[in-house]
């Protein structure tokens, strides 16, 4: 390092050469257009909309549609409308959007449904021409000859003319301080409050100053300036609190009427009905902006992106005029020879052509030209470098002839050939009193004194090179840091950093993938940003780099030249275009429209900065880059346009449960970014079924048969492959289980079953106690009938009456043993029965009193009272009758005297009865009265029904329920 | 009913005669006084300036009156009174084909006064009038400004516009193309007095 001191060799007069240039070259590259209807003129725009969730809506002579950057989808109104035409549009806190309708009529939406406002008090019968919302939530409607309706909850206050309103045709409407709302009409300014169904109207006209009468257009400046723009005079400005106007500007005005107005930081845009797009600066006054083939301009719209949309009759307007402007037209010729772009402190471009420097200076639409020939300069040397030091001294470096310093105003010019070890100069960067050259030879600094103003002084260098510590003697690019640090972009050796005396060196060591650093710059957080040959940009925190290549967006890897614009963004040149970095996000966009068709300059020095905008060389001119301080998003809007199930649309805002056979769901999504909408992609998964993110570039996607469980649809919308940053929508929702799978209906099932089975069980468990009871009691009935039979005593008798027979009848006798065996046949073939027809139960006992009769003679009686076809319908256990005539023979002494009658009949159609008179015998026979009990107990298993059984007036009677089927 | 009355009291009907018997002259009175200026013999003249022809006409039958209370105001035109015109044939095109005047006889512009004008005193203004032009049964909102000269109590109004033959759905064949204009320059001059 030493330092030496030197003057400039000599110092040359120049003669610059002055050339004007008009500025007319078209851009058509700033405009895209979106026409509404495929056929020219047959739809017109009425009314724009820039919704809370980003959309654009559209009004016009045929209905209302949405537009999201490609395509303007329509939103289907009811038919009954009497007029789809619609003049007004807006959207209130509530994020209704009212529709007003050139008929008068009012609507708004709502989750995209349409509602008619109806009321009982008068409604509007003339076009709506303007919406807003006041502070406590009423709609303030304008209209084109009946005034003002103001709509709170059910009830319409009319406010006109005869209120002390200007006019009755209002063009619009502003909410402004203390909740009153400015109201442009035909005839003057109206300050309108409503309070208590009161109105208190304060009205300016041209006797009050207003310039004009007609006031088509009120914006606000701030709480106190209103911005006014007329029909004939232009704009100007109204205070509110004084009551007075300021309208200086009116007398410049000469572009005709005022559709509207955009205010833009310091300036505006006023949009006329004939001269296209004035703007309007306080110390610039007015001028006509380019705006192509557009002179009508019916409103302006700014969406989150910051671009600005003009209306045209039928045609929507994305411009980024604002952002991107081709200040200086020039030739591919030129262009080729352009090295270096340098915005100098004065306003002026900088710009280089083989031997010459040129100045550019702008004025209004009209540029003026400065050529600087450099003398002892042949025409194919180039120029490489430029910089304006503290002095307004312009910085010449060049390939092979060293170092000239231009002083502009005086036209003076020296060259530093010799101070350096080599002629060809890189790059000229500083700051403040230091001005740093690199050059093919090593790096020096000039630390500048204020003697430098004046260039023939002498200037003190310290020169750096390999040895000193940069690592290379080639350095690209020098950039000083906030923090004073300075930064080596060199080839080959990586990043250099010169802080506190002592070079550190950052390179593939260090993780880079490159060592060939093309340019630094700085963002607004402090980190440093450089690119690479091949390996994209680099962003360094102090500790780690990051690295910012295809994957992010970054098209072409090599990225020539990195600069930090206006709002702190950082912007990118490459061969392939143009990209800005939202450094806290970091985020990338494209900021050279696809359209523009110019090829950009990749020469390292071919991009320059002020703190107004970057200016970059192309093969077209040279663009000026200015970014909007309006841009709120730099990446995509995902939104969920429409949820289907199985193809039909649905209100997804209120369904979420679906049922097992609702299962067929779909998805329309969108990113919205109307700087870029064909450049949107997406990435959604469904949780629950996706178990990575999907890629797709279509907007729909379609899940047939879902399985029952939880979902969360996500879907998140990049304008790269980048997704980190994306913005996501969600949409959480569950398909249930069929309900022959969900827990309850399993359990109960289970319960049901379980409950069904341990009946049945009891069931059959008390049918068998049933029936074994019933089989013990028939096996007891049959044991207790053969008992009695095998009775020794019947036997005994039986015997000896068929002993007389013999010796009296033979064939009565034969008869006897006839009957004897029938009998013993019937029990026999009828044991196993329960129930028998009575007729077949008479035949058993009519064997039995045959038997008996010839013992008892007469004395035994036996009369029956049941006709035939009972007697064959009605059943009976079997030997019931047997087992009572037994019972009623074994119990009563029978006799001449006291004979035995038992008789049988019909009771109520309830009864069989059996019925015996009582002859009580000496001696009692010994029984078990098993007989009786079980004749009972066989009808209760039987019937269910009761025996009755009485014993009274000398009558044993036995009541047997009528059996009327057979078990 | 009607003999009940003569000898009664006089039914409201009766009294609102007699209210407007009396007042009806003052009425009147106050009408001129209230401020319509009105004119029977305003001149309107246009041109067709076309490329292979020009075409003239006027009319001296415009019609107009000025509310200065309401501020309002309307013109009107019978199609039929203008002469002029290169030939007789062309004023029937004109008539027939065109213009047609016998479904549209006349053309009417009224509406509103825009600016706050003395017409008390003499002076001159220049005026914007808005308000639905009617030519040809298409009515158009159109503001259209005036030159007003007020002097000795009478209103002189002068203005020149244009008519776009588009506007007012008065198609131009093709044959006809080079021969007739768009664009129609419409002048007026009329003086109006108090009635």
């Amino acid at each position: 390092m030493k330092k030496i001191s030197r003057y400039i060799r000599f110092v040359l007069i120049l003669i610059a050469s002055l050339q004007l240039s008009a500025y007319s070259k078209a851009q058509s590259w700033q405009f895209k257009a979106f026409e509404l209807s495929e056929e020219p003129g047959s739809a017109r725009i009425q009314a724009t909309l820039k919704s809370n969730n980003g959309y654009i809506y559209i009004g016009s002579d045929q209905g209302l549609s949405r537009f999201d950057g490609m395509n303007f989808n329509p939103i289907f109104l009811p038919e009954k409308l009497e007029s789809i035409s619609i003049t007004s549009l807006f959207e209130d806190s509530e994020s209704k959007i009212w529709i007003g309708f050139q008929n008068g009529s009012i609507g708004w939406l709502e989750q995209d449904k349409f509602y008619l406002y109806q009321s009982e008090d008068s409604l509007p019968a003339v076009d709506i021409t303007f919406i807003t919302e006041d502070a406590i939530g009423r709609i303030w409607v304008a209209t084109g000859g009946e005034g003002i309706y103001v709509i709170a909850n059910n009830v319409v206050t009319h406010i006109n003319s005869s209120d002390g309103l200007a006019d009755d045709f209002v063009y619009t409407l502003l909410l402004v301080k203390d909740n009153a709302i400015a109201s442009g009409t035909d005839r003057g300014l109206s300050i309108c409050r409503l309070e208590n169904e009161k109105k208190n109207i304060k009205t300016f006209g041209t006797l009050q100053g207003l310039p004009d009468n007609i006031v088509r257009v009120i914006k606000k400046q701030n709480d106190d300036w209103l911005w006014l723009g007329f029909h004939d005079k232009g704009i100007c400005r109204f205070n509110i609190s004084t009551g007075s106007f300021d309208a200086s500007m009116v007398s410049s005005w000469k572009y005709g009427q005022v559709n509207d107005v955009l205010t833009l930081g310091t300036k505006m845009w006023i949009g006329t009905e004939k001269q296209g797009v004035i703007t309007y600066s306080p110390s610039n006054m007015f001028s006509r902006t380019f705006t192509g083939n557009f002179n009508k301009i019916s409103s302006f719209l700014r969406d989150r992106e910051g671009n600005i949309w003009i209306t045209n009759p039928n045609t929507l307007v994305r411009t980024i005029v604002e952002q991107l402007k081709l200040i200086i037209p020039y030739d591919e010729a030129f262009a080729k020879n352009v090295h270096a772009i340098l915005p100098d402190s004065k306003g002026n471009i900088w710009t280089t052509q083989k031997n010459k420097v040129i100045c550019f200076t702008i004025q209004a639409k009209e540029f003026h030209k400065k050529v600087f020939t450099i003398p002892g300069m042949d025409k194919v040397t180039d120029i490489t470098s430029l910089y304006e030091d503290v002095f307004g001294n312009i910085w010449i470096g060049t390939m092979g002839r060293g170092l000239y310093i231009l002083n502009p105003t005086a036209g003076t010019i020296g060259n530093m050939k010799g101070f350096l070890r080599n002629g060809s100069i890189l790059s000229i960067s500083g700051k403040g009193n230091d001005v740093w050259i690199t050059s093919l030879g090593g790096v020096i600094k000039c630390r500048l004194k204020n003697e430098n103003a004046n260039i023939s002084s002498s200037y003190t260098l310290t020169n750096y090179n390999y040895i000193s510590g940069i690592g290379s003697d080639f350095v690209y690019d020098i950039f000083i840091d906030s923090r004073n640090r300075v930064w080596f972009a060199t080839d080959g050796k990586g990043l250099s950093v010169y802080e506190n005396n002592k070079f550190t060196t950052y390179s593939e060591k260090n993780g880079l993938k490159s060592n060939v650093i093309y340019s630094v710059t700085e963002d607004r957080l402090g980190n440093i940003w450089f690119s690479t040959l091949n390996a994209g940009l680099y962003r360094f925190d102090g500790k780690s780099f990051e690295n910012f290549s295809k994957e992010q967006g970054i098209m072409d890897l090599n990225v020539s030249s990195l600069t930090t614009d206006n709002s702190g963004n950082i912007i990118c040149v490459t061969a392939k275009g143009i990209y800005a970095i939202e450094p806290s996000k970091k985020v990338l966009f494209n900021i050279s429209p696809e359209s523009a068709g110019f090829k950009v300059n990749n020469d390292l020095n071919s991009t320059g900065s002020n703190r107004q905008a970057v200016f970059i060389s192309t093969s077209q001119g040279i663009l000026a880059y200015h970014a909007t301080v309006y841009k709120t998003i730099f990446q995509p809007t995902t939104l969920i346009d429409k949820i289907s199930l199985y193809l039909n649309e649905i209100d997804y805002s209120s369904i979420r449960e679906f049922s097992y056979n609702q299962n067929n769901l779909s998805f329309s999504f969108l990113g919205l970014y109307y700087s870029d909408a064909d450049k949107v992609q997406y990435q959604y998964k469904l949780d629950g079924y996706n178990s990575e993110w999907v890629f797709t570039k279509d907007r729909f996607v379609n899940f047939p048969n879902l399985a029952p469980g939880n979902y969360v649809f996500r879907v998140r919308s990049s304008l790269t492959r980048n997704f980190n940053n994306a913005i996501e929508a969600k949409y959480a929702f569950s398909v249930a289980k069929p309900f022959w799978k969900t827990y309850w209906f399993i359990i109960s099932a289970i319960l049901m079953i379980g409950g069904l089975l341990f009946y049945l069980m009891k069931l059959r468990e008390r049918s068998l106690k049933k029936w074994d009871s019933l089989e013990k009691d028939k096996i007891q009935a049959q044991y207790e009938t053969l008992k009695s039979q095998v009775n020794p005593h019947f036997l005994f008798n039986s015997f000896n009456t068929l002993i007389n027979m013999i010796e009296e009848d033979q064939d009565k006798a034969v008869d006897y043993v006839q009957h004897l065996s029938d009998f013993y046949r019937n029990i026999i073939s009828y044991r196993e029965n329960d129930l028998i027809t009575l007729e077949e139960e008479l035949k058993l006992i009519q064997n039995y009193f045959f038997i008996q009769e010839k013992r008892f003679g007469n004395t035994l009686q036996f009369e029956q009272n049941i006709n035939s076809e009972e007697l064959r319908n009605y059943f009976i256990p079997v030997l019931t009758l047997q087992l009572l005539a037994e019972n009623a023979v074994k119990h009563n002494a029978i006799s001449q005297n006291t004979p035995l009658v038992l008789s049988m009949y019909m009771e109520n159609d309830r009864y069989i009865v059996i019925k015996n008179n009582i002859n009580q015998k000496m001696h009692k026979e010994p029984g078990t009265g098993l007989g009786l009990q079980n004749v009972i107990h066989r009808y209760k298993l039987l019937s269910n029904k009761e025996v009755l059984i009485t014993n009274e007036n000398d009558h044993f009677t036995v009541y047997l329920p009528l059996i009327k089927e057979a078990v | 009913m009607g003999g009940n009355t003569l000898n009664n009291e006089p039914t409201p009907m009766v009294k609102l005669t007699w209210i407007l018997v009396c007042f009806l002259p003052l009425l009147h009175l106050l009408s001129s006084e209230s401020g319509i200026y009105s004119t029977n013999t305003g001149a309107i003249q246009f041109r067709s300036e076309a490329p292979l022809e020009l075409i003239r006409a006027s009319s001296k039958e415009l019609k107009g009156a000025i509310d200065i209370k309401k501020k309002t105001f309307v013109f009107r035109l019978r199609i039929r009174s203008f002469e002029g015109f290169n030939s007789p044939l062309q004023r029937e095109h004109f008539n027939e084909n065109y213009l047609e005047s016998n479904k549209f006889p006349e053309a009417i512009f009224s509406g509103k006064l825009i600016e706050e004008i003395d017409f008390k005193n003499d002076g001159s203004f220049s005026m914007r009038a808005k308000g639905k032009l009617s030519v040809h049964g298409i009515e158009q909102e159109r503001i259209i400004r005036a030159d007003i000269k007020i002097k000795n109590g009478v209103i002189e109004v002068r203005s020149n516009f244009t008519i776009l033959l588009s506007d007012h759905n008065i198609p131009i064949p093709k044959v006809v193309s080079e021969k007739l204009a768009n664009e129609i320059k419409v002048g007026i001059l009329a003086e109006l007095v108090a009635r």
